[in-house]
């Protein structure tokens, strides 16, 4: 029985298709912006890694004795709503810390109704249990950025720097910081805080030599030929 | 805060969960570039595109290398890249660009330049005739015919049942013979390469 011609041919396509492959450029060239690309999954699989707990830790709990301080001192600043972390052990230790700073921010948003609806909602005596909060998405911190970036625009650059610190303080993954890091050094520098800024800027190209988006910081890093020079950081339209 | 601040950002890093990272990364990409890379091509993505749009798809995954099981890492990585693929199609629609066949020199050379160039007619013909399939059953077809993926798998990946699957590269097979006959009918030589 002969072949069908068709079939042959669609297999001679078939196999020649198999044979198209990315060149080794190409593979290189992923491969370096992958293992390039700033917060990877490195942090999150450090943070799956039970005997690195240890070293958050002591960092969390003295994160919330400096909130107990400020909270049993004067008006809340800002809420913090403790998000646990994906894993399982991380989720008691996270919410264990939580609930021990929950008694006194809850008797302190009585007593000093500062309009914030997830504290004065709760009762007195019922300690507050954590609120689950997923991690942002990419839309959320894309929006947190964006908010950041109008406010510098209107020359309200205390109200970026605001912006970026609740971006800073929220829990979870996030994908934006290098965005958020390069905003901060633009906001200090519209701040008048020059001198953070130059040096947030010197660190960020330190860190971060082959992100493309290092010559924005460069700009900032430079000490200032002089004083009113401010090179804006504007994204560049696409 | 600030020292907080450099915990956090890592200031001693686990150098061996940093290496386990990178060779993680690096094996999910020499075991699945090229399949994600020829989808990308079938899908209709020139070489430039595809190239693109693959790194998209792992710098992606990279972040999610802890989310994804063992065994399920090309169904995951083939998700990725259908939502790739979707921007990438938006962004052409909305620019409305043409684009670029690739250079020869982007393409891994197989043999000589006439052997590259009869490869090159070939994948342009393949292409034309895949263009004309409706996309859910390219997508089918592509997996098993020319991915060589049991039906089973393709159904996995395409998040869809066994029957369905099967019954789109039933359909697939129908409308592709029927598209090469003509082509092969329009053809002078009957045949062509």
């Amino acid at each position: 029985m002969n072949p069908d011609p068709l079939d042959e041919r669609s297999a001679h396509l078939f196999e020649a298709a198999r044979q198209e492959s990315p060149s080794d450029e190409t593979r290189r060239r992923i491969l370096k912006a992958v293992q390039e690309q700033p917060h990877t999954v490195i942090i999150s699989k450090r943070f799956q890694r039970p005997g690195l707990w240890i070293r958050w830790v002591f960092p969390a709990v003295a994160l919330a004795g400096l909130v107990l301080l400020l909270v049993q001192a004067g008006p809340k600043p800002f809420a913090i709503v403790a998000e646990p972390p994906a894993t399982g052990t991380a989720e008691r230790e996270t919410s264990e810390i939580t609930s021990r700073a929950t008694p006194s921010e809850t008797v302190s948003a009585a007593s000093h109704p500062s309009g914030n609806a997830e504290d004065t909602a709760q009762p007195k005596t019922t300690p507050r249990s954590p609120a689950k909060l997923a991690p942002p998405s990419l839309e959320q911190e894309l929006a947190g950025m964006q908010r950041a970036r109008a406010a510098l625009n209107r020359g309200d650059a205390a109200g970026a720097l605001a912006e970026l610190q609740r971006f800073e303080r929220t829990p979870g993954f996030r994908r934006l910081t290098v965005e958020a890091n390069l905003l901060r050094i633009e906001a200090l520098a519209k701040a008048g805080r020059t001198d953070e800024s130059r040096a947030e800027a010197r660190q960020f190209v330190k860190e971060n030599p082959h992100n493309p988006l290092v010559n924005r910081a460069e700009k900032f890093a430079r000490p200032p030929a002089s004083s009113d020079a401010e090179p804006s950081l504007k994204p560049e339209r696409e | 805060m600030t020292d907080v601040a450099s915990a956090f950002r890592g200031a001693s890093v686990d150098a061996l969960a940093e290496h386990e990272s990178s060779s993680d990364i690096e094996t999910l990409l020499n075991a699945h570039l090229g399949f994600i890379w020829r989808v990308f091509r079938r899908m209709g993505l020139c070489p430039a595109d595809a190239d693109d749009a693959a790194q998209q798809v792992f710098m992606i995954a990279s972040t999610k290398l802890d989310k994804m099981a063992p065994d399920r890492e090309r169904a995951y990585l083939y998700g990725i890249a259908l939502r790739v693929q979707s921007h990438v199609h938006r962004a052409h629609r909305r620019r409305r660009e043409v684009p670029i066949e690739a250079a020869p020199e982007r393409i891994a050379s197989r043999g000589s330049p006439e052997d590259d160039l009869a490869l090159q007619g070939v994948w342009q013909l393949l292409d034309e005739l895949l263009a004309e399939l409706p996309e859910k059953l390219r997508r089918v077809f592509v997996l098993t015919e020319i991915e060589e993926l049991e039906v089973a798998e393709v159904a996995l990946l395409e998040g869809i049942p066994v029957g369905t699957a099967a019954s789109r590269l039933r359909l697939g097979r129908e409308r592709f013979r029927a598209l090469l006959s003509a082509r092969s009918a329009r053809s002078p030589f009957g045949g062509g390469s």
